[in-house]
């Protein structure tokens, strides 16, 4: 238990507690306004009936109907959760830096927010799936509310090891052929690939008719560059190693990260993704309410 | 265009070549950048694809700033190094112009010559106008001190050296030309203690601003022409001596050289008076016309015609109705130089003169006293009739003197006085001091060891000389003394001389004290016997006179007394000699001190000095042992101050202060007499205009440029470069280029040289850039970014 509860800093989630999750648009045709949660897990508004199997419920037997008939029917209710999150976390080997002045690595950080979001859709009873990847999906689970499920996914998260490349157009692809319900995608990761070849992925999911919004998680290192010293860098993902005067290349470094940031967020924003730019610095709360604040204003009125 | 660019270098040297070990530093940052090479750090990097791709891009340009960057810093610490080191470079001319800071001494004649006038303009003024260019001309870091040519201290307007130009200026707007004559032995003293005492190392220069008169820079007395030519070349030996003539050629002045009484204590009625008058000039002055005053009104005028290098006198014979002290004024027509047209003259006119007789030999006979021919002949009467005169002879006894107030008495006589106590003594010696007349005949009586112990003390006291013993006359084979007046030199024997009638000559005389003046001895004789021993010895003492008779005034040690016509005004040219010299102090020249002694009554009296200006300024009476005196040293102007004491019984003193005549001659040194006479065997320069710097710089055969300064100078811009390089290159390379430019132009700007303050505090405020660079640099690479 002591692992899980670094995923529910206190502090954070009483700062999200007047927040609503709203669903920005209709998944599975069913979403009118204030989404509220039912008290059992399930909604009173009748969907169909089903032959009884040994071990369901009796509450729910139809007596009319066994009135009628003599056959033992189980009534069954439309799921108001009409609300499917998926997380897609990376754990490439690149995900692992974690400099000298930064608290946690960019795994950690991402896994912080997936854990954080994923409390907070279970504690609305709605569904939550996590894909872990690298080069290639490494875990899928599916959507689910089941409070039980939350314990599930954290342990995936925990559990997923940091290896391989990233190769996330690919991963996308694959990712959206799986999932089969419409909804939420939160894709968190670094990003540090080709920005084409990313862009694509999302689309399929976008044509998947998902709501894709990307957390892009980066070291405050990556951006400042603070190195003094001459510094031999060693590449992860397989880069090769690279000799470096910092103080003669930062301006350089500096541009073609930036230039890198700016083509990212001006892709997605082309194709209507949220994009989120975090540094691992950054408190929680802050980058979970700006996730929602954009998530609200999204929604139609 | 700078006139000395083109000029060839001859030599290149180092002051401290030891120094230049320092260049092995230079390596220093070649050293480091190998050392940065080799050491490194290493660490993950999750974002390498940027970094290759920023390395790719950048990898020249990054190559060559890191080369230009080290080879700033190497240049760096080369010119520092080198800088160090002093180089130093003698060129003819310079390739450089010459800015390093000069230490100026402005020297300026103020004596009264320099008031002469030509046109709107005084010699005074130009040396003004010249020294005012010397300071527009003057850069930052140069230094000045401002003395002056005068007859009096303080000589130094601005002792110290003060790098304020406008200082130096506002002292020249309060400077005027005195009354004073120009004292150039002590002004050059002067100059000689500030170039010794002087703890600058810059380059010296003297400007003597000067009218140059022969007079005062030529003087008659050997001694002092060499004394002037030795200070010269010393000051020149330490300096470069520039001489600014600022004197008039063929000037011409007419002058009151000298006024004067035919008799110093002229009595109510006419009086005769004369004036002294010279002209300095080419030619004839006639038609001149010289004016008497007397308390300020215009009594009588004289014409006279003044020749060149002649003196002229002018008799006046006013009448004077009226005792007292009178304010004369000899008025010559004014000229270009109107200072020494006026000449004043503090004259008394005195009802009486007091003269109190010691009788040593009471007697009861009158004839038989020793003090009875004397008193005759100072004040001749019949048995009904007294004789008109002034003197008012009063007898006492010897036992009366120490009870009595000399102060009322003009003279006192001491005739045949047997003993002189100790009290008497210094009564005497304080009386004479303060200006009385003490008269000492002898006697019979005189007890010679008493008066050498308690009166001559050895030539401290007020007897003129020591008394030794007494010389008789072989009466009985006809051998008698007489009187050997020798060339009538003395002022008190003078009168007889061509009066053969007076019978000075043939008086005999029987007796007599031998007298002996050792030979440093301020006496003089005025009288000798025909022994060859002094008759009559004079002394100044103090403010007053003393004179020994050594013979006795009465029947009995002779016959001049008695029988000789010469008896009665020999007493009377005495009395009028010795008293004279307390009247003597009442002429006064330009600087000299007034002192006054008061009596007792005066202590509490307010006591009033009034100038020639009007402005009255209240004297405090100083008291020592049981005198009291007042002093007035302010005598800069000419003319006649007023002294009032409080008191009824005390009346108004005049005090006549005028200007010395030897000023007054304006024949200046000419450029050959300056050159080749005053200033020989000195690297001294002439001018009669100032020249401005620029032109003096190439008037030298060869000129020594430090630069150390230039290198010191370019290592601090580079400093900055170097920064500005390490935080922002473009920046730091666009520094380096106006830096450049502004070393290419500088050359032909005309911007002076840098002090040493300025470029401390260049080196300060680089100091401070560096590290704020520094610090700015680390705290934006702290603060985290706001995404």
């Amino acid at each position: 238990m002591e692992d899980f509860r670094k995923y529910f800093d206190p502090q954070t989630l009483s700062k999200l507690q007047g927040l609503q999750l709203k669903a920005r648009m209709i998944v599975e045709g069913y979403v009118s306004g204030l989404h509220k949660s039912p008290f059992h897990g399930f909604s009173a508004e009748f969907a169909e009936h089903r032959e009884y199997v040994p071990g369901d419920d009796l509450r729910y037997v139809d007596w009319k109907v066994f009135g009628k008939t003599d056959r033992h029917y189980l009534k069954q209710f439309e799921e108001e959760t009409n609300f499917s999150c998926y997380l897609l976390l990376d754990t490439s080997e690149s995900m692992l830096y974690q400099s000298a002045d930064a608290p946690v690595s960019k795994l950690e950080y991402a896994q912080y927010i997936a854990a954080a979001l994923a409390y907070l859709v279970i504690r609305q009873q709605d569904a939550i799936g996590l894909a872990t990847f690298s080069d290639r999906v490494l875990t899928f689970v599916e959507a689910s509310s089941r409070a039980s499920h939350l314990k599930q996914l954290l342990q995936v998260m925990e559990d997923c090891p940091a290896e391989g490349e990233s190769e996330l157009g690919p991963i996308f692809h694959d990712i959206s052929e799986r999932i089969r319900r419409r909804g939420l995608v939160v894709v968190i990761s670094d990003l540090f690939d080709d920005v084409e070849s990313i862009l694509r992925g999302l689309k399929h999911l976008r044509h998947r008719r998902h709501d894709v919004c990307v957390i892009q998680v980066i070291d405050p290192a990556e951006q400042d560059f603070p190195f003094e010293e001459p510094t031999l860098f060693r590449g992860l993902e397989g880069m090769p190693n690279q000799m470096v005067e910092p103080r003669s290349l930062r301006k350089a470094y500096q541009k073609e990260f930036e230039d890198f940031l700016k083509q990212t967020r001006s892709a997605l924003r082309e194709v209507q993704m949220d994009h989120l730019l975090v540094r691992t610095t950054q408190p929680l709360d802050v980058v979970l309410s700006s996730l929602l604040t954009r998530r609200m204003h999204r929604m139609p009125r | 265009m700078f006139p000395n660019a083109g000029c060839f270098i001859l030599a290149f040297g180092f002051a401290s070549p030891w120094l230049l070990a320092g260049l092995v530093f230079a390596g220093i940052p070649v050293l480091i950048h190998l050392l940065h090479r080799r050491r490194y750090r290493e660490t993950n990097w999750a974002a390498m694809r940027f970094l290759q791709q920023a390395a790719r891009k950048h990898s020249r340009r990054l190559r060559l700033e890191q080369l230009i960057l080290l080879a700033v810093r190497t240049l760096l610490l080369l010119l520092f190094v080198a800088a160090l080191a002093r180089p130093v470079m003698e060129s003819a001319g310079s390739v450089l112009p010459e800015r390093q800071p000069v230490h100026r001494i402005l020297v300026v004649d103020v004596s009264f010559s320099m008031g002469y006038e030509v046109g709107d303009e005084t010699a005074f003024d130009r040396a003004i106008v010249n020294v005012q260019r010397v300071l527009a001309e003057s850069q930052i870091g140069d230094s000045f001190q401002l003395l002056k040519i005068c007859g009096s201290e303080p000589r130094a307007v601005i002792g110290r050296p003060s790098f304020r130009g406008e200082l130096i200026l506002e002292e020249l707007e309060q400077l005027q030309v005195s009354e004073e004559r120009g004292e150039v032995v002590p002004t050059l003293q002067q100059i000689q203690d500030v170039l010794n005492s002087s703890v600058t190392d810059l380059p010296k220069e003297v400007y003597i601003l000067s009218d140059f008169q022969v007079e005062n820079w030529q003087p008659e007395v050997v001694r002092e022409k060499n004394e002037i030519r030795q200070l010269l070349q010393g000051v020149a030996s330490e300096s470069r001596l520039i001489l600014i003539d600022v004197g008039m050629s063929d000037a011409s002045n007419s002058m009151v050289t000298r006024v004067f009484a035919d008799d110093p204590f002229p009595s109510v009625g006419r009086i005769s008076l004369g004036a002294v008058l010279n002209h300095f000039g080419r030619e004839e002055s006639s038609s001149q016309t010289v004016s008497l005053y007397i308390d300020d009104r215009l009594v009588d005028t004289k014409s006279v015609d003044l020749q060149p290098g002649r003196e002229s006198n002018v008799r006046f014979s006013p009448t004077v109705r009226e005792a007292g002290e009178h304010r004369l004024e000899f008025r010559l027509d004014a000229d270009n130089l109107p200072i020494d047209n006026r000449r004043w003259m503090a004259l008394p006119i005195r009802e009486s003169l007091n003269v109190l007789l010691v009788n040593g030999e009471p007697a009861g006979r009158r004839n038989s006293t020793a003090t009875h021919f004397l008193q005759t002949a100072l004040s001749p009467a019949t048995d009904d009739i007294q004789l008109p005169g002034i003197m008012r002879p009063e007898v006492i006894n010897d036992g009366d003197l120490s009870s009595t107030d000399l102060t009322r008495y003009d003279c006192v006589f001491l005739c045949n006085v047997s003993l002189v106590t100790d009290r008497e003594a210094d009564l005497l010696l304080s009386y004479v001091e303060n200006g009385g007349a003490v008269i000492i005949s002898l006697g019979d009586r005189v007890n010679a060891e008493n008066y050498n112990q308690r009166l001559y003390k050895d030539g401290e006291s007020i007897l003129p000389a020591k008394l030794v013993g007494r010389i008789s006359a072989d009466v009985d084979s006809g051998k008698v003394f007489v009187f050997d007046p020798g060339e009538y030199d003395h002022p008190a024997v003078e009168v007889f001389q061509g009066n053969p009638g007076t019978g000075l000559e043939t008086a005999m005389t029987f007796e007599y004290v031998r007298a002996e003046i050792p030979p440093a001895s301020p006496s003089r004789v005025a009288l000798r016997f025909s022994s060859n021993d002094p008759a009559i010895i004079d002394r100044r003492v103090g403010r007053g006179r003393s004179i020994l008779i050594t013979t006795s005034l009465d029947d009995k040690w002779g016959t001049w007394a008695v029988f000789s016509p010469s008896f009665l005004p020999m007493m009377h040219e005495l009395v009028q000699y010795a008293v004279a010299e307390r009247w003597r102090d009442r002429q006064l020249d330009i600087g000299q001190t007034i002192v006054r002694n008061l009596p007792n009554r005066a202590l509490s009296a307010p006591v009033l000095m009034r100038a020639p200006d009007g402005l009255e300024q209240t004297l405090s009476i100083e008291q020592f042992d049981e005198e009291q005196s007042v002093t007035y040293s302010d005598t800069m102007r000419s003319g006649v101050y007023e002294l009032s004491v409080g008191l009824p019984s005390m009346p108004v003193e005049l005090f006549a202060v005028n200007v010395d005549p030897r000023e007054s001659d304006l024949q200046k040194l000419t450029v050959e007499q300056i050159l080749r006479g005053l200033a020989v065997g000195t690297r001294a320069e002439y001018w009669t205009e100032w020249q401005p710097f620029r032109g003096t710089a190439t008037d030298r055969s060869t000129a020594v440029t430090n630069l150390s300064r230039w290198l010191l100078l370019a290592a601090l811009g580079l400093l900055f470069v170097e920064q500005l390089m390490a935080w922002r290159f473009r920046y730091g390379l666009s520094l380096l280029g106006v830096l450049i430019a502004v070393g290419l132009v500088q050359p032909f700007l005309d911007v002076g040289p840098i002090p040493e303050k300025v470029l401390l505090a260049g080196v300060v405020i680089a100091v401070v850039v560096v590290v704020g660079v520094a610090l700015v640099r680390r705290l934006t690479r702290q603060l985290p970014r706001k995404s």
